[in-house]
């Protein structure tokens, strides 16, 4: 595709989306623990 | 006209802080950041999608670098967001140690592992880059390793802010870590000026404009404002989990005052 610099080129783009993709994973992963957690809290809070 | 009407020029500055204001409320920060964020992903998509497209498949190869310069397209947007999130980052700090807004210190916890990882894709990127141009992987050339000590600084926050538990006490001892590493920025900047280094000078924000083609320029620019849009879409995430994280200690903290 790229001639000789095909390994370079696609190993930079792989790293990238890669590192990319897991911290939009984990950021949403955070978000989503975060909100169960306050869930939970607010349950064991209206429970007599 | 009314003498006790102040100049137009002020009205739009402190309108401009009264809406700066109006969003330090977490809640007012909830609800505009969860119709904010649909348009950001779908921005950011565009711009990505269109600068991938024409950084690798329309811009020319370089006459020298050949194809590898295509690299570029990333490696250069990371290493601008890298410095630009550390920017925003210090102007948190001053937000949470000279105006103590409610939001500064979520914003800089919420930024650096952001900052971090654009960091890592820029040394990655350029490593993968310098290989083929230079003919080695690494070099202790003064631009790669202030970029490096860049990278050290944000683990040394991102630590720092797990080592406290008191919020209160770990926002201000990161703010001013974040205001010393501050001056790594200009040594960056500036380092390809002040030693002689194997990196190329800037090309892009120099005086007497781009030396770059503008065939080349466009994608290189798309791909900054695509980044850009990532990491404000990132951003507000974890800001989100950051106001909702507080929100559960603070809920906790009360039941166990409670049973207490």
């Amino acid at each position: 595709m790229f001639g000789h610099h095909t390994p370079y080129i696609l190993a930079s783009y792989g790293v990238a989306a890669t590192v990319l993709v897991l911290l939009i994973v984990a950021s949403y992963r955070a978000r989503a623990a975060a909100r169960r957690r306050l869930a939970d809290l607010e349950r064991m809070g209206n429970e007599p | 006209m009314n003498d006790f009407a102040p100049p137009p020029v002020q009205d739009a500055k402190a309108s401009f802080w009264a809406s700066l204001w109006a969003l330090a409320n977490p809640g007012r920060f909830m609800s505009f950041s969860a119709r904010l964020l649909p348009w950001l992903w779908g921005a950011t998509l565009i711009t990505m999608a269109y600068g991938l497209y024409k950084g690798l498949f329309v811009a020319p190869a370089d006459y020298q670098q050949g194809d590898s310069m295509r690299i570029m397209y990333i490696h250069v947007p990371a290493a601008w967001m890298g410095m630009f999130v550390y920017a925003t980052m210090t102007a948190s700090a001053l937000g949470t140690l000279v105006w103590r807004h409610p939001l500064a210190d979520v914003s800089q916890k919420a930024a650096a592992p952001i900052g971090a990882c654009f960091t890592v894709i820029c040394l990655v990127t350029g490593s993968f880059w310098g290989k083929p141009t230079w003919g080695t992987w690494w070099e202790w050339d003064a631009r790669m390793t202030s970029v490096l000590v860049l990278l050290l600084i944000y683990l040394g926050i991102i630590a720092l802010w797990r080592a406290i538990d008191e919020p209160l006490r770990a926002a201000r001892a990161v703010a001013i870590m974040t205001l010393v590493g501050a001056v790594n920025l200009p040594i960056i900047k500036f380092s390809v000026d002040w030693w002689n280094t194997m990196h190329q000078p800037a090309s892009v924000f120099r005086k007497g404009g781009p030396t770059i083609h503008p065939a080349m320029l466009e994608p290189l620019l798309v791909m900054a404002v695509a980044f850009s849009l990532l990491f404000a879409a990132i951003h507000m995430v974890r800001m989100q989990a950051e106001i909702i994280d507080r929100r559960a200690e603070r809920l906790a903290m009360r039941a166990a005052a409670g049973e207490g």
